[in-house]
């Protein structure tokens, strides 16, 4: 009843994962989730047993005997926790170097450089700007197409963000993709998920950043490759102008 | 019981029937910066409006236009009333009165959930947060919108408010609400202009009654016999609402509502845009320096925006919503204690009108080349930035290649020498 309630075995209560690397986030919360708790009960049990067996009433003639100093036992409870830290500590350190470390990589001329970025997302009190590469292809030109409130990002492939901030810190955060990344202003960051499905979610602001805090939300839209492309066309089309004198 | 326990009992009855007592319902706060501003126009120093002023206008806005909570609109007789091109009832009721939903999930009260804390529930720009904001939330009284696509002294379109909520405004502290529903996006809108309306013919009845040198301009007999020690009955104000409705109705109808129909007829056409002004044109280059020449020549743009486009040229400058007060006179911006009583009045300290910075690629309406090409073409309502009429729309789409360039100048544009005497003068 007790481990049910500290840790629920579907994901911990957070909204299904999205992405490989939220199940391994999954797995490393769960693990540790269920390793606290199993620390817990073990030691309330030896707690509750030692109040039990060594009441008072059931050992009248015993007199409590006060020391200090036990040099094995706290070898033991020192050396035992160290362990297990040094245990997850590697544990995870494969999924923090994905997660954090090791930008995605695309081959180019047989040579595997870091994935440029799909698109820039500036974080403003109190909001969320997302700029798309223009015609160009390029971010931070003139043409970069722009929109606020809303991104969309192709499923099934890896996608590189470019963080930055407008005002104040910030969090850019995506619970169903397990992503959170602190956004701090003069600093470039990046960031990179790979969705497996489509989805609709909700980006979040997950610093607090000012009285506006509460409404600093977007809209997360994860579609299929053909479906963004469409996105992305119908984008630009909103907003170029009308040219005149184009074949 | 012994005392401790009843004074234990007393104490926690009183903390938990703390906050019990209703909050009286919102009330529209009356314009009384305008007030202030037409006594110092009409009467000698010193001296204020008789009282019945207030009441009288506070009664008139009342019948027509109710309350926060039960919102209410003019109508006009005859099959074609112009109001419902406006506005509906139903979005009023929507966007007005306490945050709540209604038993089938309708949501109330969306103009105070998401507006009211910058723009006040007036509309009158003085929320809770304006004193903190930079720029201040705007005013909706004056009926001056910046950001639109009609040419200036015209309101803006259903399209463009809607625009303004959709987009929020770069720069400033107006928010994205793309996340909302359309009908409650639709809702806002109207309620905007339902206080906008409100607001301008606020404005206007003050006005009208401060020039009539103390003569009151409605038979003021209905209301004194029913404000006699108490508050007047529905009876009454909807009989003083018909008169006044007769006498001044006809001024409301031609002067504010009227600008307000069939608004999306009279949209700036954008024409074409020549193929140069796409970045990867061939002829791009060519254009973005002619747009240039504009800038520093027949545009004379280097005026406010500085020589290099940092927005560091004439800064002085205030925008019509603080000109409104401190053009009267004895108002100096630099003294507040000239203006105390305008600040005690409703005002905020005034601060001057900034030109854009125009290198950091962020324009409050908007930095797609149709955004800036209705910037230049229309102005900018309620700031120094007029519209362009001795500019052909092909010089327009030059300034707009020039000024979208100007961020990613390093690369884009060669810099010339500026000519400085020409600047400094």
């Amino acid at each position: 009843m007790a481990a049910w309630e500290i840790a629920p075995l579907d994901h911990c209560g957070l909204p299904l994962s999205l992405s490989r690397a939220g199940d391994t986030i999954d797995h490393l919360f769960n693990g540790i989730h269920y390793l606290a708790a199993a620390i817990l009960l073990g030691t309330g049990l030896v707690l509750g047993w030692v109040l039990w067996r060594f009441d008072h009433r059931r050992n009248p003639q015993r007199k409590a005997a006060y020391f200090h100093h036990n040099t094995r036992l706290e070898i033991i409870w020192s050396i035992i926790p160290a362990f297990i830290l040094v245990f997850l500590a590697f544990y995870q350190m494969k999924s923090w170097s994905e997660n954090k470390m090791d930008r995605p990589t695309v081959m180019v001329n047989g040579e595997a450089i870091p994935q440029l970025p799909l698109l820039l997302v500036k974080a403003k009190q109190f909001g969320w700007e997302f700029h798309y590469p223009g015609p160009d292809g390029k971010l931070e030109t003139q043409d970069d197409l722009y929109i606020e409130n809303l991104m969309v990002v192709p499923a099934g492939e890896n996608v590189v963000l470019q963080l930055e901030s407008r005002d104040v810190i910030h969090s850019f955060c995506v619970p169903e993709l397990r992503l959170k990344q602190d956004i701090v202003p003069g600093m470039v960051q990046f960031s990179w998920f790979n969705a497996r499905q489509p989805a609709e979610v909700d980006i979040l602001c997950t610093e607090l950043c000012g009285w506006g805090h509460y409404i600093m939300n977007a809209d997360l839209k994860i579609v299929p490759r053909p479906e963004f492309d469409r996105w992305i066309a119908e984008l630009t089309v909103a907003q170029e102008p009308k040219y005149a004198n184009r074949e | 019981m012994s005392l401790r326990f009843i004074i234990l009992l007393l104490s926690l009855i009183v903390c938990f029937s703390a906050g019990c007592q209703k909050t009286p319902a919102p009330e529209f706060r009356l314009n009384a910066v305008e007030l202030l501003k037409q006594e110092r126009l009409n009467l000698p120093a010193g001296q204020h409006f008789d009282p019945s002023y207030r009441l009288e206008i506070g009664t008139l806005l009342h019948s027509l236009f109710g309350t926060p909570n039960e919102p209410r609109f003019p109508m006009f007789a005859g099959d074609e009333d112009p109001a419902q091109d406006i506005l509906s009832l139903e979005n009023l009721g929507m966007a007005a009165g306490p945050v709540n939903r209604d038993p089938a999930g309708k949501p109330n009260g969306l103009y105070r959930k998401h507006c009211a804390q910058c723009h006040g529930v007036s509309g009158d720009g003085r929320g809770p947060t304006a004193e903190f904001l930079n720029p201040y939330p705007r005013d909706f009284r004056l009926g001056k919108f910046k950001f639109k696509s009609t040419p200036l002294r015209q309101p803006p379109t259903n399209q463009d408010l809607r625009n303004l909520l959709v987009n929020g405004i770069p720069g400033t502290a107006m928010p994205s609400f793309r996340r909302l529903p359309d009908a409650e996006l639709q809702a806002l809108v109207d309620y905007v202009k339902y206080l906008t309306i409100r607001g301008q013919y606020e404005r206007y009845l003050i006005s009208e009654l401060a020039s009539l040198d103390g003569q009151p301009l409605l038979d003021l007999d209905l209301i004194k016999v029913s404000f006699a020690g108490t508050a007047p009955t529905e009876k009454a104000r909807a009989k003083f609402a018909d008169q006044a409705f007769t006498i001044v109705g006809e001024g409301l109808f031609e002067g504010i509502v009227y600008r307000w129909l069939k608004l999306d007829k009279k949209s700036t056409p954008i024409p074409p845009a020549p193929a140069a002004v796409a970045a990867t044109d061939v002829a791009h280059l060519e254009l973005v320096n002619q747009g240039r020449e504009l800038f520093y020549g027949k545009g004379n743009c280097l005026q406010c925006h500085g020589a290099v486009g940092m927005g560091d040229g004439q800064v002085g400058n205030f925008d019509d919503w603080t000109n409104e007060w401190i053009k009267t006179s004895g108002v100096d911006p630099n003294q507040p204690a000239t203006y105390q009583e305008f600040t005690a009045a409703g005002v905020l300290p005034p601060r001057s009108i900034r030109p854009r910075n125009l290198h950091v690629s962020m324009f409050r309406g908007g930095n797609h080349p149709n955004d800036l090409y209705l910037r230049i073409a229309n102005g900018i309502e309620g700031t120094p930035m007029p519209s362009s009429a001795t500019l052909t729309p092909d010089e327009i789409w030059a300034m707009v290649a020039y000024v979208r360039a100007l961020p990613f100048q390093q690369a884009a544009v060669t810099v010339k020498p500026v000519n400085t005497q020409t600047i400094s003068k």
